[in-house]
């Protein structure tokens, strides 16, 4: 089992990334990110004892602190959401463009399920735990998500049900 | 891979996320924290001690006055009045010498409200004051040992209310105590007496406007007390009757021989 040490060496790139998919800035993904990793470091001797709760506790940390600072409208306008950055120039860009757009329109919790779901391969059970809701909760909050992505999309996605 | 998953990783790919940079803030942040908290435990640690360190004193204080010092043993005033007048005749014979040799003695026991009590009834006794000296005669002293009312803060606040220029007072912070000396001038009223038959006095504010001949009718008192931590007070009385001069020179014992009976261990209550 890694320690904390070893987690945030491997484990802070992908938060990153899981904290921008949700927000599309990344200076807020960086701040928030940031917040947790301090609040990781002054837990450390608790969660040495429980590594394995490491995954779930930053991401849900991570999601109650962009929804902290979404409800905190003086924060939000501190991290104005910048379009994302344009590095490639090819038709993937657009679509891309288009999903952070259609992303962004999902409610938090909806967004946040989807994101563990299709980019951190988090099963039902797993979203669950990380948003502290019934595994059920986490089944009928994706489908929902989905149906909105579905629903605004120019076509389908494609995504496993 | 589904469609979803793939345009999601491509959208995480942002080579402007730069976890190295989040981890290297993260850690000053907590680096920082935990010097704050230290000096923050440390500046806490030291005011504990400090208050432990002035409290202790206080403490030592009240403890000490709950037994004697001198070797000589405490009487205990509710099981032994005659023990505590022993104790205030052998501190006044120790301070004032020749003054009080050979003088007549009374001992009065005082209830919680200071009346008195009569020495059947010693076991209620919460005070006691002892007078030395002939009722006739020029100069009397008084020793009163017993509760005194809550230490003020400014030990200042000890002296009365209505001390002028002319009736000094002062109060000083001692090992033992606060010591607080004070003077009074007080003139007898003539058409009044005391339940008991003795003449009644009032207190004089400006002994300025005093005459010569007023002096025959006036008493003159010094007063050293000693303000325990613990709330015993311990008080030593020069009276003198009809002074020739309203002056420091018209009391027999001084200053520090009042004091030394004052502050004397022996009449530590207990």
């Amino acid at each position: 089992m890694p320690d904390l040490d070893e987690w945030l060496a491997h484990g802070t790139d992908r938060l990153l990334r899981f904290a921008y998919l949700q927000c599309g800035s990344t200076e807020l993904a960086q701040d928030v990110v940031q917040d947790v990793v301090v609040d990781l470091l002054r837990h450390r001797a608790r969660l040495e004892r429980e590594v394995e709760v490491i995954d779930a506790y930053s991401r849900r940390a991570v999601v109650n602190r962009l929804r902290s600072v979404w409800r905190h409208r003086a924060v939000q306008q501190a991290h104005p959401v910048p379009p994302p950055a344009v590095v490639r120039h090819d038709d993937a860009v657009v679509e891309d463009l288009d999903l952070q757009r259609r992303l962004a329109r999902l409610p938090a919790r909806q967004r946040a399920a989807v994101v563990l779901r299709y980019y951190e391969d988090y099963s039902h059970r797993d979203i669950a735990v990380v948003l502290g809701c019934t595994e059920s909760s986490a089944r009928s909050l994706l489908t929902r998500a989905l149906q909105s992505l579905r629903a605004t999309a120019p076509e389908t996605h494609g995504a496993p049900r | 891979m589904t469609d979803l998953q793939q345009r999601l990783r491509r959208l995480a790919d942002q080579p402007e996320l730069d976890a190295h940079a989040v981890l290297r803030a993260a850690r000053q942040r907590d680096r920082r924290r935990r010097r704050v908290r230290h000096r923050v435990l440390v500046m806490a640690a030291a005011s504990v001690l400090a208050a432990v360190l002035v409290a202790l004193p206080q403490a030592v204080a009240i403890l000490e006055d709950r037994r004697s010092t001198t070797g000589e043993p405490v009487a205990t005033l509710s099981t032994d009045p005659g023990g505590i007048a022993e104790a205030m005749r052998r501190s006044a014979e120790r301070s004032l010498g020749v003054l009080v040799e050979g003088a007549p003695i009374r001992l009065q026991l005082l209830g919680d409200n200071s009346e008195k009590l009569p020495a059947a009834r010693a076991a209620e006794a919460s005070a006691a004051r002892m007078e030395l000296g002939a009722r006739d005669s020029r100069h009397r002293w008084r020793i009163y040992v017993g509760p005194a009312s809550d230490l003020p803060d400014d030990p200042a606040r000890l002296c009365p209310q209505r001390t002028t220029t002319v009736l000094p007072c002062s109060a000083r912070d001692t090992a033992d105590g606060v010591v607080v000396v004070s003077q009074y001038v007080l003139r007898r009223l003539p058409d009044l007496q005391l339940p008991g038959g003795g003449p009644a006095y009032s207190v004089v504010d400006d002994p300025r406007l005093l005459t010569p001949e007023d002096l025959a009718d006036v008493r003159l008192e010094k007063h050293v007390s000693l303000v325990r931590p613990s709330g015993v007070k311990t008080t030593v009385v020069e009276t003198v009757d009809g002074p020739p001069r309203l002056e420091e020179t018209s009391f027999a014992a001084t200053e520090q021989q009042l004091t030394a009976v004052a502050i004397d261990p022996a009449l530590r209550w207990r």
